[in-house]
């Protein structure tokens, strides 16, 4: 926004955002066009793109403004249109094949689903899902896709709620017949997100493919091309499961198909930040087709089947991290609040601390006594929880009654906790329905080539 | 041909420098901001495409199945690049040195600096930038550079990252390196106030003064101009990629020759009411296959037929290139083919002069027809005749706006279609930079002295201070060695020795010995400069000394010398030597100037290895005793 003082000298002189100017400054005259001012930059400083195609500040005290009231050089004219996010018409026109697979095409928001805005300096939505396939031709001879988008949000904004939506939208376009579906979603919490729909879609038998990208689509360099021709493969593939698929490595060359519950992303900006964690990554995927199965552990397509939705969740849970000097009391905090289950991230092998005022076992085996229930993963991100080599540790998961998480990640752990307390609160039950493997979230043996893949 | 009338003609020109600045680190990030020595340790492969609003003229469409088949590889170095040089991580913040080098060069060139920076993005697919676009800010507009034909305007000073370096190309896949990538370059535009050849060179060498006495990097490839050039009535032409200053006037003078010459035949050829033609080509191949030229046989030949254009493709453009040759690189540029075979030409060259007579009859062909052919596969034959008709047909508009290669000798080649104006959107993840009023002051108060004054006052004190030739005063300076000079002066050193030592022996074993002369630094000089005062080498060995150095940067110069095998041999080892060269030139011994040659043959053998005054004195002793002992027998 600009200043008032800059607001009143636009008012008094009839100028508005988007108008052809000319300032002068020490004699000499620049044109351009006048510039929303994004929420950056000192807002007694006019933006303008002059007619060179670059934008520049002027401060509004060092140089004399009027409108030229003339129409802008075609050129700026149309950088002016794609700034105010009014994209020209040229872009490819996808026209899909009905011959094709039938796809769904689930559009929720995140980068893949978004371009610069320029009044914020940061992105927007695109407000046409249709926008994502502006420059994926290859799409139409791959899939027939159906679009939609119950709603755009970026990554971290997602709530349980929008889960269960995105679940109920999944359903629907599975069971009229689609072949697959797509979902684009936003990095960050996508790991969470597909863990949550790996529990809420059961007798699943067709693929459910997330796809993001690190690389906004008004790029060259994008990624999100390359991840959405790899998904629409999979999503005619046989692998019947939740999954993510993007860049394998920061080559443009393959995508990996992990797990919905075991995937997580391992990196801030990277293409490739989607890891598999304690598990092989199910495929990988090629743009030509090609696809390779690297861990033979899925479910495989069965079109006649019907997905049925199971997504009763209890909300008030909460994902604890314990470290040095970490105080239990924040515990009582959400009891206070009537939170129903935990998640501690535990040290190691799932320790927290045992000693005096700081103990959380006695904590934690006051609450379970109660009947909230524990469940401890590691902070390690790989490896499994083991209860029983220390131990003050076995006073943890023994006499305090706390819940082995397995080798589940803390995330999965967390959306699944707050699935089962969903179903019922009798901790005996929950114990035994966090130990159940409803979605591949636990592996019963470790495989030796799955650390840092 | 008649030397030009360039006012008349209206010639226009207007020059871009791009010159990088000698930062420590890159302009986005903290990678050392230099070409990597070593190999690189990692090989990452990427693919960009055409996005929203890229396309200017090209179709979309046309444009994306290029970009589909196009493969790029960049090679990753340890120290010289990150993740992102690699578009896997946002931009840092701008380098405030670079910042700096930028606004004191905008000063220089008495811009009007913004009050606010903003980075753009400018699209470039090519794969020169791995994030498919270049990062650009605009520093200065509107500035001015004092000639001696008067003012020629800057229109922009912007600061920007230099591109990736292009390491080697086959059809689908360029490889580039990442180390140039992301090194902060300073764009600096003329308006077209040039009006001659020489002036061009002028600006242009005024320009490299001026950015030169900033903190630039030096050397091959680190300055680039690029010319723009037009006539009255002719088309602004950009010519990329002339490293030669010398170059710069030949280059203005052929374009101008090539734009008037362009614009002559097109008044021809509309007074004889010429045409345009249609890619209509025949297929000839059983014309050609079986000649015995080896270029047509066994392959597929098409032949276009131009009505009333005999003799055009012969018409020269400039001295050497003629519009066959020019049409030649279109074809060259456009399709896979090598160059085209007309009936202008002397076609007994190609052994091709009967096929050429047979084509004529088949095609009933009249005189004043022109025949062009083009072999190859039949697809790129046929695209070959597209460009041919459509060159040919531009012929009647004059002059193409285009960008072109400068060739060596002077003349220029089509490169591509000039780019329209260059889609560039905000770079986003870049704040802008509030210039403060502080930072301009600081700036303005510590603008350094422009290169071209600073080199005559440098020259000055020289002349004053020593006898050195003005040629070596000259170089001294010009090579910025000046400080380092006055330092090894005032140390005692001789100042020829020294000059020389800086400028002839430097260069020529940075050229001709490819030694890496930038490891040699000051440290090195001195104990070369030591070792030879103190006779323990001669002045002989200076360059194999520095090139020992440049070597083995990190040793003192006794080991150097042992290297080298300048180390200084003994009394004992010299006495032998000398005992040997006397005994094997007896009769030079009582010869009036025998002890001078015998002095000489010595050295010969242990030179740079022994002090002359320690040789001239074991000399002295050893022909006495050599007397002593043969005068009584």
């Amino acid at each position: 926004m600009y200043s008032r003082a800059v607001e009143r000298v636009l008012k008094a002189k009839k100028i508005k955002i988007g108008d052809h100017v000319i300032l002068l400054k020490n004699g000499k005259k620049y044109k351009g066009v006048l510039l929303p001012k994004p929420d950056f930059g000192d807002p007694d400083t006019l933006l303008i793109k002059l007619d060179n195609g670059y934008n520049t500040g002027f401060r509004i005290k060092n140089i004399e403004i009027k409108n030229l009231r003339t129409k802008e050089p075609e050129n700026v004219e149309k950088e002016v249109e794609y700034e105010f996010g009014k994209i020209g018409k040229r872009f490819l026109n996808v026209k899909f094949n009905p011959k094709k697979p039938k796809v769904s095409l689930i559009s929720t928001g995140g980068t893949i689903s978004s371009r610069i805005d320029y009044r914020t300096g940061g992105v927007y939505a695109l407000e046409k899902p249709e926008e994502i396939l502006h420059n994926i031709p290859e799409l139409a001879d791959i899939v027939n896709l159906h679009m939609m988008s119950p709603f755009n949000k970026m990554s971290e904004d997602m709530q349980p709620e929008d889960w269960i939506e995105i679940a109920k939208t999944i359903a629907k376009e599975l069971n009229s017949g689609k072949k697959g579906v797509i979902l684009t979603h936003g990095t960050d919490t996508l790991h969470y997100t597909s863990a949550a729909l790996s529990f809420f879609l059961r007798n699943l038998r067709k693929p459910v493919v997330f796809v993001g990208s690190q690389r906004s689509s008004d790029r060259g360099s994008s990624d999100a091309a390359m991840n959405l021709v790899c998904a629409s493969h999979i999503a005619v593939s046989n692998i019947a499961e939740v999954g993510i698929c993007m860049h394998g490595a920061t080559d443009d060359k393959y995508c990996l198909f992990i797990r919905g519950t075991k995937a997580r992303k391992m990196h801030s900006t990277r293409r490739d930040a989607f890891r598999p964690i304690n598990e092989k990554p199910l495929a990988k995927a090629w743009q030509d087709g090609t696809i390779e199965i690297l861990n033979n552990n899925f479910k495989t397509r069965n079109d006649n089947e019907k997905v049925k939705l199971d997504t009763r969740f209890e909300k008030k849970v909460a994902l604890l991290k314990v470290y040095p000097g970490s105080d239990p009391d924040v515990i009582d905090f959400y009891i206070g609040k009537k939170y129903r289950g935990f998640v501690v991230e535990g040290t190691g092998m799932g320790h927290v601390p045992t000693f005096a005022k700081k103990s959380w076992v006695e904590k934690i085996k006051k609450h379970t006594k109660d009947g909230i229930p524990f469940v401890i993963t590691t902070q390690t991100i790989y490896g499994r929880v083991n209860p029983y080599v220390y131990t003050n540790l076995r006073k943890l998961f023994l006499d305090a009654g706390a819940i082995s998480g397995e080798d589940m990640l803390s995330e999965t752990a967390y959306v699944k906790l707050g699935w089962v307390l969903g179903h019922t609160k009798d901790i005996k039950k929950v114990k035994e329905l966090i130990l159940t493997n409803f979605a591949g979230e636990i592996t019963s043996r470790t495989e030796t080539e799955t650390f840092l893949i | 041909m008649e030397s030009m009338d360039y006012k008349k003609i209206g010639l226009k020109c207007g020059i871009e420098i791009h010159q990088q600045l000698d930062t420590k680190q890159k302009l986005f990030c903290k990678c050392k901001s230099r070409l990597a020595e070593h190999n690189p340790v990692m090989e990452v492969i990427r693919k960009l495409r055409p996005v929203v609003g890229e396309t200017g003229e090209i179709d979309t469409a046309v444009l994306y199945e290029t970009m589909r088949n196009k493969e790029f590889h960049y090679f990753v170095y340890p120290e010289e690049s990150c993740l992102v040089e690699l578009d896997e991580e946002p931009p840092h913040e701008p380098n405030p040195q670079a910042l700096r080098i930028a606004l004191t060069i905008a000063e220089l060139l008495k811009c009007d600096i913004p009050d606010e920076i903003h980075f753009m993005r400018k699209i470039v697919i090519d794969g020169s930038n791995t994030s498919g676009f270049q990062r650009t800010a605009i520093i200065g507009l509107n500035g001015k550079i004092k000639t001696s034909f008067g003012d020629v305007g800057i229109t922009n000073v912007c600061l920007e990252e230099e591109s990736c370096k292009i390491i080697k190309r086959d059809e689908n896949r360029v490889f580039y390196g990442l180390d140039r990538l992301g090194i902060p370059l300073v764009e600096i535009g003329t308006s077209p106030d040039i009006h001659t050849p020489g002036q061009a060179k002028e600006v242009a060498q005024k320009l490299g003064m001026l950015v030169r006495s900033t903190i630039v990097k030096r050397g091959l490839g680190t300055i680039r101009q690029d010319i723009n050039v037009s006539i009255k009535d002719g088309a602004r032409v950009e010519i990329k990629g002339a490293q030669d200053l010398k170059l710069i006037p030949k280059l203005v003078e052929h374009e101008a020759m090539r734009q008037v010459n362009l614009i002559k035949i097109r008044d021809e050829l509309k007074k004889s009411g010429f045409r345009p033609v249609k890619p209509k080509h025949v297929h000839v191949s059983h014309i050609f296959s079986d000649s015995e030229s080896r270029i047509t046989k066994g392959k597929t030949t098409h032949a276009l037929l131009i009505p009333n254009f005999a003799g055009f493709l012969k018409r020269r453009l400039t001295p050497t290139r003629t519009l066959g040759n020019e049409i030649a690189s279109y074809v060259k540029a456009e399709t896979k083919l090598k160059g085209i075979i007309h009936s202008d030409e002397d076609l007994s060259r190609y052994r091709l002069s009967g096929e050429f007579e047979i084509l004529r009859k088949h095609l009933k062909a009249r005189k004043n027809d022109t025949l062009i052919i083009a072999v190859g596969e039949e697809d790129e034959v046929k695209k070959t005749m597209e460009v041919i008709a459509k060159r040919i047909n531009q012929l009647l508009i004059g002059v193409p706006e285009e960008t072109r290669k400068a060739l060596d000798n002077g003349d220029t080649e089509y490169l591509r279609p000039l780019p329209g104006s260059e889609r560039m959107y905000p770079e986003t993840d870049v704040m802008p930079i509030k210039i403060t009023k502080n930072l301009l002051n600081e700036i303005k108060e510590n603008l350094p002295e422009v290169l071209e004054v600073r080199e005559k006052r440098e020259i000055e004190e020289i002349r004053k201070k020593t006898k050195l030739s003005d040629e070596l005063t000259v170089q001294l300076v010009r090579m910025g060695r000046k400080r380092l000079f006055d330092r090894l002066v005032g140390l005692g050193y001789d100042p020829k020795i020294v000059s020389t030592t800086l400028t002839v022996t430097l260069r020529y074993l940075e050229r001709k010995e490819k030694v890496n002369i930038s490891k040699i630094d000051d440290r090195h000089l001195i104990e070369t400069f030591e070792a030879l005062r103190s006779g323990r080498i001669s002045k002989e060995a200076i360059p194999e000394v520095l090139k020992c150095f440049a070597d083995n940067p990190n040793e003192t110069i006794e080991l150097i010398l042992e290297k080298t095998g300048l180390k200084p041999i003994g009394r004992d080892k010299l006495k032998e030597i000398v005992k040997k060269v006397i005994e094997e030139n007896k009769n030079l011994v009582n010869d009036p100037r025998g002890e001078d040659i015998l002095f000489g043959l010595v050295m010969r053998k242990v030179r740079g290895r022994a002090r002359t005054d320690i040789v001239k004195a074991v000399l002295k002793k050893e022909i006495k005793k050599f007397t002593n002992t043969h005068t009584f027998q």
